[in-house]
């Protein structure tokens, strides 16, 4: 059986090219879903089961770190592995995400730093680090 | 494999800043779209009317923007590549994202290098300038660094502004 993955993004080729990537690094998909917010991917949740979610920090409506504090508060969704891909440069607000239990991969990424971020995640397979 | 950051912030001390800049520009769009930028430093800038520009702006410890300029053959390349998809079925959205994105990350990267580790800064979200907002933004001003690319002969410009 497949990883069910929800990518978010506000950007349309990001997503896109995330998925591309997904589909290069050799992993078993599932379905895997889009929202461009937080706001959206927090629905998504409710509806779908995920297996592990791919997020990006800075968009409008809700960001990547509000989603994420929210996931944490819900019993349904606070285990669920949570890789955060984005260009924030700051150390304080990657470790916060770090702390919250993410693994933070900056953009721009290899189809490897993703398959190694979702064994990692998961706790299947071997990082190639 | 370490970061773009890593990688180049060892070396900024000893390179110029057009040089580092060129280092982040074409290692973002290696891994972005597996397209090889070369430095082209001796041409003149491209005509905004033949090309198409992004700019993101940032505020922070400092605060400034940053732009790119790319000939639309070579975005076609870059939005297919990211999307692999062909040439072909790119449409004009896709070429505006894929260059959104890619200011976005070159910014991203580029900062931290600039403003280091610790230093915090909100980047906004990146916007399409037309040929005569971009021919004001960013002629109007003396950049701070401008680092002129190509692709396959096709020309890439990047310009920082630090206010």
């Amino acid at each position: 059986m497949g990883i069910n993955i929800l990518i978010v993004d506000d950007s349309s080729v990001m997503r896109a090219m995330i998925l591309k990537t997904l589909r290069m690094s050799g992993l078993s998909l599932g379905d895997v879903y889009g929202a461009s917010n937080g706001a959206e991917g927090l629905e998504v949740l409710s509806r779908q089961w995920t297996d592990l979610v791919i997020l990006d920090i800075n968009m409008p409506v809700m960001n990547g770190e509000d989603m994420m504090i929210r996931m944490k508060e819900n019993p349904e969704t606070r285990d669920i592995p949570v890789i955060v891909v984005s260009t924030e440069g700051s150390k304080t607000r990657i470790e916060n995400l770090v702390k919250m239990g993410a693994i933070f991969i900056r953009k721009p990424f290899t189809p490897e730093m993703i398959r190694d971020a979702i064994h990692q995640s998961l706790g299947t397979g071997e990082s190639h680090g | 494999m370490p970061s773009i950051r890593a990688s180049v912030q060892e070396k900024v001390m000893g390179n110029s800043q057009e040089k580092t800049l060129s280092k982040i520009v074409s290692e973002s769009l290696e891994k972005l779209a597996f397209m090889f930028l070369l430095s082209d430093s001796f041409r003149d800038p491209i005509p905004f009317l033949n090309a198409v520009t992004a700019e993101v702006s940032f505020t922070g410890v400092f605060s400034g923007r940053l732009a790119v300029v790319m000939s639309e053959p070579a975005l076609k390349e870059l939005a297919a590549n990211m999307l692999g998809i062909d040439n072909e079925a790119v449409e004009q959205h896709h070429l505006n994202d894929a260059l959104k994105e890619t200011a976005n990350i070159i910014c991203g990267n580029w900062l931290p290098v600039v403003g280091g580790d610790e230093a915090v800064f909100h980047i906004a979200a990146p916007r399409i300038l037309s040929p005569s907002q971009a021919a004001t933004a960013l002629t109007g001003q003396s950049p701070s660094v401008l680092e002129k690319m190509s692709v396959d002969e096709e020309p890439c410009d990047v310009y920082f502004f630090r206010e």
